[in-house]
């Protein structure tokens, strides 16, 4: 019996299609109402979801990966029972848990204390469970026990956040449903999720992320699920799955940006710097967006897929190196010590109007320096008096 | 089990969150809930006193719990109707069975109709109607006005999310209804033939029964518990089940 309830699965989805559909104009007023209701318009139907199947076995964790508006979040929220499929069947076995958000139900009112309650409540633990774990739960979130008894609202983002994040993580459940909520607070906060969130997996449980954080999933999960245009493309072993997503992606869907390298002040490719070296992001752009008021954007991005630093240009007001070629020279780029990668964006007219985004165009690491015990991102200069 | 538990929970945890919030930051807190009620009261019965407190030597008690039953009317279907809506953004984010939500302030609305009695029983005391054993009906016809109003939010809250001009619909149909009640005028102002067109309206039925009860110490009559019964047990039965076959649908338009 035992044996048979380990091979078996945890959640079992089979041949789940969504549809939405959408009329042109929502009715939402009693005059619009009144008219779509005798005019009978035919709504557009949109298909989210289409004939997924895939099953997860009790103890393992599925990551699951896409672009944006794949259908990743509609899959979601249907294994979380709060859209229901339009075609197909789910089940699954075990006490489901979802985080599509950390700390739902947050009222800025209620001091620290109520909202530990309440959110614990609205995620499914009993009263007394919590009551039991509230010592730890507070302890977990590091935050002092003075402000247990003072409104959310006096606390910072921060605080909020890992607070969240300490409810969440005493939750108790076989099966864990995660919308991007690996990542909170501060480099030793991050440690303890990331310490916490291996336990969940030694302990057995059953675990599926969606996140764009592709080391996340690399890291974390024994099978990747791959979702494009709301069918499967790819499921199964996270690495190959992983690279042909991240390569497809990155290098071969750009469109207007090619080849993106980094070099250093003698205009040699390097991937790896010191404190005090020069960094050139040189890139190629297409033809087709000059003379046309493209903007170009690069940021990069630090540890955790966090924006370090953000430049804009209208291409149009640049001179290339030569023909194609374009730089950005970062002459002081006060880094420490970590890896970071480039994300480029194209917007056009505006900086709101996107229409294209690599995301890790490039890569670089910057090596450790006489500074190595310190943490951080930014190299800041300073003087101690 | 353990599940069914923590929904009892869940419904106690909202309801005492509704019940915090209402009066937080506010001076005089708690005692709001006392006050409000009797100040709505006072002003009506200063206005209306003159004109209709010669004739019924009841006309306070009779005045205040009619007025106190039919606040709790509109509080709790005005409130029930944006229980879902109000909502959203934890309905949109986990799942649980969706009628807590609806419950939840409904339940906070008979909180405040039993404070509300308190005053009731205040000018009670001090002006005593007979006490007799048909007492004990009432609380079965609070109980059934209970019923009316959540199967009436059971229907208005999923309509509500897809046609939010309901709200303001309600709020101006409720005050027509109020007038349209036997509240602070006597029901006898009114011709005959008209009466029983407003007592087919049950909450107007409910509170004459219930005065009959409180203030007259006579027993309602047969055929009105019936009438009132089963429009009430209707209400939750149809709104009931529109409510389970919609609700599946109605949280893709949030």
């Amino acid at each position: 019996m035992k044996n048979s309830h380990k091979n078996s699965y945890a959640i079992k989805v089979e041949h789940l299609s969504k549809y939405f559909y959408l009329s042109k104009e929502r009715s939402s007023s009693v005059r619009d109402y009144i008219i779509n209701f005798f005019k009978l318009t035919k709504k557009k139907k949109f298909t989210a979801l289409d004939d997924i199947s895939f099953t997860v076995k009790h103890g393992e964790s599925l990551g699951i990966i896409g672009p944006n508006g794949s259908g990743k979040s509609t899959l979601l929220k249907i294994l979380s029972g709060i859209y229901h499929p339009s075609k197909g069947s789910l089940k699954t076995k075990g006490r489901v848990i979802s985080f599509l958000e950390l700390g739902v139900g947050f009222n800025e009112e209620l001091t620290g204390r109520e909202n530990i309650y309440l959110n614990g409540i609205l995620i499914g633990m009993r009263r007394d469970y919590i009551t039991e774990h509230f010592i730890k739960i507070v302890e977990y979130s590091g935050i002092d026990k003075q402000f247990l008894d003072t409104p959310l609202k006096y606390y910072s983002s921060g605080m909020k956040l890992r607070l969240a994040f300490a409810v969440a993580i005493h939750a108790e459940a076989e099966i864990y449903i995660m919308d991007e909520v690996l990542a909170v607070g501060d480099s030793q906060f991050q440690e303890k999720c990331k310490t916490s969130f291996e336990s969940i997996i030694a302990a057995g449980k059953t675990i599926l992320i969606v996140s764009h954080n592709m080391s996340y999933i690399g890291q974390f999960c024994s099978k990747v699920l791959l979702i494009e245009n709301g069918s499967i493309k790819n499921f199964g072993n996270p690495n190959d799955i992983i690279f042909q997503y991240s390569t497809k992606h990155n290098r071969n869907r750009s469109k207007y940006v090619k080849n993106v390298g980094l070099t250093n002040a003698t205009g040699k490719l390097q991937k790896i710097y010191s404190v005090d070296d020069v960094i050139n992001i040189e890139f190629e752009v297409s033809s087709i967006v000059i003379n046309k008021n493209y903007y170009l954007g690069l940021s990069i991005k630090g540890p955790n897929d966090n924006t370090v630093f953000d430049a804009h240009m209208l291409i149009d007001n640049c001179k290339p190196i030569n023909k194609k070629k374009y730089s950005l020279t970062i002459l002081n780029h006060h880094l420490r010590q970590g890896s970071y990668s480039i994300d480029v964006t194209i917007c056009k007219g505006s900086l709101t109007k996107r229409v294209e985004f690599i995301r890790s165009a490039a890569e670089f690491e910057i090596i450790k320096t006489i500074h190595s015990a310190y943490r951080g991102v930014i190299d800041m200069t300073y003087n101690w008096r | 089990m353990r599940l069914k538990r923590n929904y009892i929970d869940l419904l106690k945890e909202l309801v005492k969150t509704d019940f915090k919030l209402r009066y937080k930051n506010s001076v005089l807190g708690l005692v709001w809930v006392l006050l409000k009620p009797f100040l709505s009261f006072l002003i009506l019965y200063l206005i209306f006193g003159y004109l209709f407190g010669n004739q019924d030597p009841n006309y306070r008690l009779n005045l205040l719990i009619g007025l106190i039953t039919f606040q709790f009317f509109t509080e709790a279907t005005s409130r029930g109707l944006a229980g879902l809506v109000s909502r959203a953004n934890i309905l949109l984010k986990i799942n649980f069975p969706r009628e807590i939500a609806l419950l939840a302030p409904i339940i906070n609305a008979i909180i405040n109709y039993t404070f509300s009695l308190i005053i009731f029983f205040i000018f009670w005391f001090f002006n005593p109607t007979p006490l007799t054993w048909w007492w004990l009906v009432a609380p079965m016809y609070f109980f059934l006005l209970v019923m009316f109003v959540i199967g009436f939010s059971l229907f208005t809250s999923i309509l509500y999310v897809r046609l939010r001009d309901l709200e303001t619909i309600w709020e101006v149909l409720s005050t027509l209804i109020f007038y349209a009640t036997p509240i602070i005028y006597p029901i006898s102002l009114l011709p005959e033939k008209f009466q029983s067109i407003i007592l087919l309206n049950p909450v107007a039925a409910i509170i004459r029964d219930i005065r009959l009860i409180l203030i007259q110490g006579r027993p309602p009559g047969v055929f009105s518990i019936i009438y009132v019964g089963g429009v009430s047990l209707l209400m939750i039965l149809f709104g009931w089940l529109y409510f389970r076959k919609q609700i599946k649908r109605v949280s893709e338009d949030f």
